[in-house]
């Protein structure tokens, strides 16, 4: 009998053509298009999520205690060296950083900027700050003064590669630090901390220049499997290495990054039931509309011994057939357009480099596609659609024979 | 014309519809106001903060000074130029300041960052976002409305950093304009918190003229000069009556240029809420199609005796586009109906969405502000009315066409 009724609710939708494509039309439009806005946000949040978590925070780091509300020069974890000797032991990749204040001056002007001393070829095994060099080249063994500077450092101080640098400051003994350093290299745009401030030097070059002789303010941790991978067992083994001092995975680190992620799905959620609005308000009316028009058709159906429930099953299915369609092109193009343009659209001939959170992204949108973000849209469709027939097939299911065969 | 009534009286004969469809036209006012409107305000309340972190909406700088700022690319008459910007047409206020880098210390340690020259009297809270996030102390001006020469106004976090109170002593160094290393003592006066950790740990505010000895960079000079005027969109003519009124020898720029991470976020979402407001348009305008094409197809015998006795298919196109003319402008009162006390809450009142988050947002060095609130730029008030008014005219023309191209006989015949 239902594979019969379903039958029916298939020729009744192909009666109207025009009406069935225009509303299976705003359906599927609604849903690629979620699809593909869906598939940019989250390539764009996991774009941010591995620049972020790739340049510079890694997966945990490891701080003294009290550092990260006051970073001060004297507060070092000073056996920085056997904890990292532990983490490796532990199978994953672990570099110390130092941190220090000076003014840098070049050719009359001045800045005030932040040395970050880094194990030039370990700092490699757990970030990418080295493939972020825009001009010039990353640190080098051979070149102990050199460093390389954020961007808006040598904006500020008009440097260029090859310039020379002196930077002044106070050492961790008391005394007065000065010194002369070239510069190696410029980096893109990587954090506003770094393109800001930032002025990255071989760990050997910091420690003589500020007089800490040993421990280090920060070791960052980052897993063996790659930035995507879970961190629990970085934590793990941060733990049992760090001693008393604070541990801290990337979601402390860079709470705004994990809150985008955490709320990504509600701000998706809510532009979907804000397009979903619309689609409902079309199909509930294209339904009400073709029920109207049929009320005879029905009374005669149900004065032939069709029942109330099996009408309204029809009324439902012709629903579900048009949402069934439009899931169909909604796939097919949603997903079209995301692989389409898998490669990134990109922005940055028109728009510059965008900041959020103190994480600098360059405007190249990049959909990904993952199965929630393709699924997710076509199955709230269907659900909308169907509740959107629901009073419709329900004014057709209780329809009286005798008023309906009347014309009233 | 007849035309005109006969579509105004078709309209009223399925009532049901009519306003069907006309609610429509009002869903989709309403949905363009307040997402555009919503987005325009954070626009003008982001661009509005970083414009008075430093730069103005239009700044007035030596040549070269935005590629490679220094202090001693400098406008040595400042003052006056000030005086000519501010007669500029749609100029709010002129701020002359100087924008330089320096090194903060105290005994015990040392942190680098922005020093900011700036003049109390004219700085004022809805001038100066650290002035007006004052958290402890006051802005530089003594109880009988004197500049306090010797002060500062220091981030919070340096404050913490440094172990600053209101009153200690703060060694700033910088280099003036000969490339020489200068040094001056200043009391802390008042301690600020923007909420953006870089900005709160690394800024220095210090009186313009105490700035302008200790730099020497003679009695009225400043690198900058920021100009506001009332909204973020205006900031293009601003900039070219300024421009002409300040004269050569000098570069104007707008916010756009000088802070190109706003003006890429602003760009950016832009371009992403129109686009989404175009979708919901178009599921829109099917609506609207579908129910004009049923009117059209349920009128089919009647259209065909027009048809038949001698009516042009060109008008009878004209009768069904005139009655999509009528919702729409039925649909735009009532949108406006609709829109007006919504608007006007989100504008006086907004939603509160703060307690959604546990963190604060920050785009562009500014701190997202997480209540909802509602703000139309002159344009909008044109766009949306007539893109509405296009759409649901678009939307008849299907209906319309299918109207003109009845054929007499065939819809004569149909049964009703």
């Amino acid at each position: 009998m239902y594979g019969r009724l379903l039958k029916l609710a298939a020729r009744n939708v192909s009666r109207k053509p025009m009406r069935s494509l225009v509303t299976s039309g705003a359906m599927a439009l609604a849903a690629a298009v979620m699809i593909f806005f869906g598939a940019i946000m989250i390539g764009y949040i996991e774009h941010m999520k591995t620049s972020a978590l790739a340049m510079e925070t890694a997966h945990v780091q490891i701080h003294a205690k009290g550092y990260r509300d006051e970073p001060d020069l004297h507060t070092l974890m000073r056996d920085s060296g056997k904890i990292i000797e532990k983490l490796r032991e532990s199978g994953v990749s672990a570099t110390e950083r130092l941190y220090g204040f000076a003014l840098a001056a070049h050719d009359k002007q001045s800045a005030g900027v932040m040395l970050r001393g880094i194990d030039a070829e370990h700092e490699k095994n757990v970030t990418l700050l080295h493939t972020a060099v825009g001009q010039g080249k990353w640190l080098d063994e051979s070149d102990p003064r050199g460093v390389v500077v954020g961007k808006k450092v040598a904006r500020r101080l008009g440097l260029k590669v090859g310039d020379e640098l002196i930077v002044v400051s106070q050492a961790a003994d008391g005394a007065t630090a000065d010194d002369l350093l070239t510069v190696r290299g410029i980096f893109r745009g990587v954090s506003a901390r770094l393109d800001a401030a930032g002025v990255v030097m071989r760990q050997q070059a910091f420690r003589e220049l500020l007089a800490v002789h040993e421990g280090s303010h920060e070791i960052a941790i980052r897993s063996t499997a790659g930035f995507d991978a879970p961190i629990t067992n970085v934590v793990e083994a941060a733990k049992a290495a760090a001693g008393k001092h604070e541990v801290l995975g990337w979601p402390k680190l860079q709470p705004a990054l994990a809150e985008m992620l955490r709320t990504s799905d509600a701000q998706l959620g809510f532009m979907l039931f804000i397009a979903y609005l619309a689609v409902v308000t079309v199909v509930f009316n294209a339904t009400l509309m073709s029920v109207f028009e049929r009320m005879r058709e029905f009374g005669v159906l149900k004065s032939l011994g069709v029942t109330p429930l099996q009408i309204f099953f029809v009324v439902v299915a012709e629903s579900l057939a048009m949402a069934v369609i439009a899931a169909v092109l909604a796939l097919g193009l949603g997903v079209g357009l995301s692989m389409a343009f898998a490669d990134g659209i990109d922005l940055s001939a028109s728009v510059g480099d965008i900041n959020f959170n103190g994480m600098v992204i360059p405007p190249v949108l990049s959909p990904k596609l993952g199965v929630g973000i393709a699924v997710g849209p076509i199955v709230t469709l269907v659900i909308m659609v169907m509740l959107a027939a629901v009073y419709p097939a329900l004014k057709a299911a209780l329809v009286r024979p005798v008023d309906a065969v009347r014309g009233r | 014309m007849d035309l005109v009534r006969l579509s105004w009286r078709n309209l009223w004969r399925s009532k049901r519809r009519t306003l069907i469809t006309s609610l429509s036209v009002a869903g989709a006012v309403w949905m363009a106001t307040t997402f555009l409107g919503i987005a325009e305000w954070a626009y003008n309340d982001m661009v509005g903060k970083s414009a008075t972190m430093g730069f103005g909406h239009v700044s007035v700088a030596a040549p070269g000074y935005n590629d490679d700022p220094s202090i001693s690319k400098r406008i040595a008459n400042a003052e006056s130029m000030a005086k000519a910007a501010s007669a500029a047409r749609g100029v709010q206020a002129v701020v002359p300041r100087v924008v330089g880098q320096g090194l903060f210390a105290t005994a015990r340690k040392t942190t680098g960052g922005l020093l900011l020259g700036i003049d109390p009297k004219r700085d004022t809270a809805e001038r100066n976002l650290f002035v007006k996030k004052l958290e402890q102390g006051t802005a530089l001006l003594g109880k009988d409305g004197k500049v306090d020469d010797g002060g500062c106004i220091i981030g919070a976090r340096m404050a913490k950093t440094l172990q600053l109170e209101l009153g200690s002593k703060l060694v700033w160094t910088a280099t003036d304009v000969e490339g020489e290393i200068v040094s001056e003592v200043a009391r802390v006066r008042g301690i600020f918190q923007t909420g953006v950790a870089e900005v709160d740990m690394g800024t220095v505010l210090l009186p313009i003229d105490k700035a302008r000895r200790v730099l020497k960079l003679g009695p009225e000079a400043a690198t900058i000069l920021a100009v506001f005027n009332h909204e973020h969109r205006a900031s293009a003519a601003v900039r070219d009556a300024v421009s002409k009124a300040v004269g050569p020898g000098v570069e104007v720029k707008t916010w756009q240029q000088t802070q190109p991470a706003m003006a890429s976020y602003v760009q950016v979402d832009r371009a992403s809420n129109e686009i989404f407001q175009l979708l919901i348009g178009l599921v829109v305008a099917a609506g609207i199609l579908n129910t004009m094409l049923m009117g059209v197809l349920e009128r089919r015998r009647e259209l065909g005796v027009l048809l038949a006795i001698g009516m042009r298919p060109r008008r009878l196109f004209a009768l069904v586009i005139l009655e999509s003319v009528w919702v729409g402008l039925l649909g735009l009162v009532l949108g406006g109906l609709l829109v007006l006390p919504w608007a006007y809450f989100l504008y006086s009142t907004g939603i509160d969405l703060s307690g959604m988050m546990t963190e604060q947002l920050e785009v562009g060095g500014v701190v997202f502000d997480m209540t909802l609130h509602l703000r139309l730029a002159d344009a909008h008030y044109f766009v949306i009315p007539f893109a509405v008014f296009c759409l649901t005219i678009g939307a008849a023309l299907y209906p319309a066409l299918k109207a003109a191209r009845l054929e007499p006989i065939e819809s004569l015949r149909v049964l009703d």
